[in-house]
């Protein structure tokens, strides 16, 4: 090391009163503006599945994001299946195909987006303001 | 990284009361050698920079990231002696849209003075910067870099935010950092440089991608120079480096604070802050020059001090 001689000097500060400077000016952020908020219910419907089978395609047609995670991070649905994605945390994210085949707009807090996939193949993900976040969904 | 950690505490930090903290810049007395080199010497001068704005911002810990916004403005616009210019260091916005920047630039206009220069954050970079750059890009190269010398000293806006890498680090890329080295080699050592940019320019904690992958490149373009400064964001708190003649300082949000390295479980906002200890852990950060005393001091300012 060369040198370091930062210094460190203190100075005392007054605290004072807190004033607040008025309200107003908040934003409207609506939650679900993506693209293709298909509902899951709806798409259920549409596909005459066996109860049984249903539930469970429904279970599995959710991604949930929290803590900076994708969960599942390994998706497998079947061909047509619409897959919903729910941000559960107070930080926004995306979902960002890394082929491009989908992209969310940027995801605030309870926000969901919904992409339907028609064709076979595994479709790696990540968030695009935390690209260490990634996943998949595999379609059979 | 170690070398970062042990090197920080020379920078820790005490406070009396509800104090501010002032660090002093001496590096190696840059002015003073400015002196004997016979160039003229940099006046007096201060400036502030503001960052994280996120307008947007609704969650907790703040609800309207708008209000202490507002409060952050009201300091600035009470200095005694007003700043020569402000920095924003990016992420104006919480979500890159439209009406966001907006509703920034409709306040960033109240503050009293005669010029701010931007940065983008990646919260800015949504819309891969369109927006950003639409409203701030006169003048800077790419996706918004730039220089501009003041009072002797030259001050650098890089933008790492634009590409970030599959582990969530910011970068340059080659073209930024080309020009990077154009932009400082026709420089005197003695020459005061101060860059300012979103991300930490070092290795923060490059776990939560807290960290520029090719910063090292940039800070070794300027390693020649005696005092060089580098101000950033994205942390959401003060985080320090020194490394020989270069000082690291990261600032306060306006909105929200976020965990330390390593003690949260991941870099978000932290959600359980009361509400009358939430304007302590927000705040800003002003930078004074002085030509005369050969000196350059940064200091940090919560939004509860309100002393900036």
């Amino acid at each position: 090391m060369k040198f370091h001689w930062h210094r460190i000097v203190l100075i005392a500060t007054l605290g004072s009163a807190s004033m607040l400077f008025g309200q107003g000016g908040r934003l409207s952020n609506a939650a679900g503006q993506s693209g293709s908020a298909e509902s899951m219910a709806a798409h259920r419907a549409a596909h005459a599945a066996p109860v049984q089978g249903a539930e469970k395609a429904t279970a599995g047609n959710e991604v949930i994001i929290d803590n900076f995670e994708f969960t599942p991070a390994s998706l497998t649905v079947s061909v047509g299946t619409t897959v919903t994605w729910t941000n559960r945390e107070d930080e926004a994210h995306t979902v960002n195909s890394t082929t491009d085949a989908f992209k969310s707009p940027p995801m605030d807090t309870n926000d969901k987006f919904s992409f339907e996939f028609k064709a076979p193949g595994t479709y790696p993900y990540y968030c695009k303001l935390h690209p260490q976040m990634k996943g998949q969904i595999v379609v059979q | 990284m170690t070398k970062s950690v042990t090197r920080r505490t020379f920078l820790k930090g005490v406070s009396l009361a509800t104090a501010g903290v002032l660090w002093t810049v001496r590096g190696r007395s840059s002015f003073a050698l400015a002196a004997e080199d016979a160039q003229p010497a940099a006046s007096d001068f201060t400036f502030v920079q503001i960052t994280d704005t996120h307008v947007g911002f609704k969650q907790d810990p703040n609800k309207d990231s708008l209000v202490t916004f507002r409060e952050a403005i009201a300091e600035i616009n009470a200095m005694p002696t007003p700043p020569d210019f402000v920095i924003h260091t990016g992420d104006q916005t919480h979500l890159s849209k439209a009406e966001e920047f907006d509703a920034a630039a409709e306040l960033l206009k109240s503050i009293k003075v005669k010029e701010i220069f931007y940065v983008p954050g990646e919260h800015d970079e949504l819309d891969d910067g369109q927006e950003f750059l639409k409203r701030y890009g006169k003048g800077t190269i790419g996706t918004g870099w730039h220089s501009h010398d003041h009072k002797g000293v030259h001050f650098i806006g890089l933008v790492n935010v634009a590409k970030l890498t599959s582990t969530g680090l910011g970068t340059l890329g080659q073209e930024q950092l080309d020009w990077l080295k154009k932009d400082v080699e026709r420089l005197r050592p003695s020459t005061p440089i101060i860059v300012y940019t979103h991300m930490p320019l070092w290795m923060l904690y490059p776990q939560w991608g807290w960290g520029t992958e090719d910063g090292e490149q940039a800070l070794s373009l300027m390693k020649r120079f005696n005092s060089v400064t580098v101000l950033q964001g994205h942390v959401h708190q003060i985080q320090n480096k020194i490394d020989g003649n270069m000082t690291l300082h990261t600032a306060r949000s306006t909105a929200y604070p976020q965990g330390e390295p390593g003690k949260a479980s991941g870099p978000g906002p932290i959600k359980d802050v009361p509400s009358d200890k939430l304007r302590s852990m927000l705040g800003l950060t002003r930078m004074n020059y002085s030509g005369q005393k050969h000196s350059a001091a940064i200091f940090d300012s919560t939004l509860a001090d309100k002393q900036l």
